[in-house]
């Protein structure tokens, strides 16, 4: 019997042995040429991501409802409590309404007066968070709106409060979403009330850190972070947070956006600024015409300036 | 023996294809958005090696390429590295996995313990060749702590739940050979 089996395995050893060569070459060949034509295999990822990921959406959506079920369940037993803070907090609220209507009349009072021309394109999809990114080093979410509903690279994308992250890869359903969270993220943000210009570099953490401040004496935690729209990629004006101190003594932002529920995100439209692209023309005065009855044509001009 | 039927292959080989899938699918679910301090275990790797040493048969090349390349895909890895070093991996304990049938438990688990630590440091290496940013240090090694911790885990519901176990003394295939 041994030896039937060594037969078998003289037949049959090679053969595995070369199905496995070709797996491994199919594999390392992938990953070779990722590294070298990194967008069309980026393409290809979208592509399957776009196959795979809404298949999954009818189990997923209740799987998720019934988790985040039992947390909202969870957070029932200090019902009370909560109930106290949410008061309190309706108080300050109905003040600062009271406050940001008054403002917004103001504000709608002296943009007419000024007769402002606010952009109209600026307006926005919705979409629903299908799945995340599903490994703990990158930060990203997939939104099950993509080149149907004319989505672009480079979008920003918002929830109710702030910026939450940008597009980056759209597929034909759906479309990913880097958040600033991530470490590949890079966003030119102004920090009010001082108006220094900065990065807000994604590091996977919960807060992401201010780099490349001008002058950070002029920051204090607190200040408002908003995006700039230097580059030309983001509207400016978004606002991303609020600058805090960790205990190294380093600037991060506290985002506005409520990253542990992510569930309908906002895509704002932004075909770009329009851009000038001819320098400015000579300004100079016209020509006095010698005789204002006959219209000069630059050819006649030309020969009386030989002449 | 109606264990032994090469349909019984079949079903496990497709069996540990759902598994790979529901893990997918949970690693998917979007409950942590925001970055967190803890890291789930790498448990498709863990299942994935389980096998190979228990029953290599049910964990062919093609399929363990071919749905962890799937996972590199949807979780933004590098396509095909992770998948090719698994496959590699899954490979030298297929190769041990005969040999392993007479040891103790826990030199299985060193062993295991010792291809993933292979496969985390040939990633890192590879990563540092082709010069692409690689994951934070401590994450990575906070994964592969997880999953050699779990893998004892891996190992127990594979033996009780799924009945994957190493073939007993004298136990044959469907042509009568021993295994």
């Amino acid at each position: 019997m041994a030896k039937d089996r060594a037969q078998s395995e003289d037949f049959t050893a090679p053969l595995k042995r070369l199905l496995l060569g070709l797996v491994l070459l199919c594999l390392f060949a992938i990953f070779l040429v990722w590294r070298i034509d990194s967008p069309r295999v980026e393409r290809f990822r979208l592509a399957v991501i776009d196959r795979v990921v809404p298949n999954f959406d009818w189990a997923m959506v209740p799987v998720t409802g019934t988790i985040n079920l039992v947390r909202d369940f969870q957070s029932y037993q200090r019902i009370y409590q909560q109930n106290q803070e949410l008061r309190r907090e309706l108080q300050q609220m109905k003040s600062w309404k009271e406050a940001a209507l008054q403002l917004e009349q103001e504000n709608a009072r002296l943009l007419d007066l000024n007769s402002v021309r606010l952009d109209p394109r600026l307006t926005h999809v919705t979409g629903v968070v299908m799945a995340d990114s599903g490994s703990p080093f990158r930060q990203s979410v997939l939104l099950n709106v993509g080149r149907r509903d004319g989505l672009l690279d480079g979008w920003a994308t918002m929830d109710g409060l702030g910026l939450v992250g940008r597009i980056s890869g759209v597929g034909e359903n759906a479309s990913r979403v880097i958040l600033l969270t991530d470490t590949t993220s890079r966003i030119p943000a102004v920090i009010q009330p001082s108006g220094q210009n900065a990065l807000v570099v994604g590091d996977n953490t919960r807060s992401p850190p201010i780099d490349f401040l001008e002058n950070p004496d002029l920051v204090r935690p607190g200040d408002r972070v908003v995006s700039s729209g230097d580059g030309g990629v983001f509207p400016a004006g978004l606002v991303i947070g609020q600058v805090a101190k960790d205990p190294g003594g380093r600037l991060r932002v506290r985002l506005s956006a409520d990253y542990e529920r992510l569930e309908f995100l906002r895509v704002l439209r932004n075909y770009g600024a329009e851009r000038i692209e001819d320098t400015g023309k000579l300004i100079r005065p016209e020509e006095a015409p010698s005789n204002p009855e006959t219209p000069i044509e630059p050819e006649q001009t030309s020969e009386a300036s030989d002449g | 023996m109606a264990e032994h039927r090469p349909a019984r292959v079949w079903v496990m080989r497709s069996l540990y294809l759902g598994l790979s899938f529901f893990i997918i699918f949970l690693h998917l679910l979007p409950l942590a958005t925001s970055p967190n301090r803890w890291v789930a275990p790498d448990l498709m790797m863990a299942l994935t090696f389980a096998w190979a040493m228990r029953r290599p048969e049910y964990v062919p090349a093609l399929c363990v390429g071919g749905i962890i390349l799937l996972a590199d895909l949807l979780f933004q890895r590098p396509p095909g590295l992770t998948a090719g070093l698994i496959v590699v991996g899954a490979e030298t304990l297929r190769a041990r996995a005969v040999a392993n049938r007479d040891m103790p438990y826990l030199v299985e688990w060193m062993s295991v313990a010792g291809v993933m630590i292979g496969v985390v440091l040939a990633q890192r290496l590879l990563l540092a060749i082709f010069f692409i940013p690689a994951p934070a240090l401590s994450l990575v090694l906070q994964e592969l702590m997880m999953t050699i911790a779990l893998y004892p885990v891996v190992v127990m519901l594979s033996h009780f739940v799924f009945n994957v176990r190493r073939p007993s003394p004298g136990e044959v295939d469907s042509l009568g050979q021993r295994l």
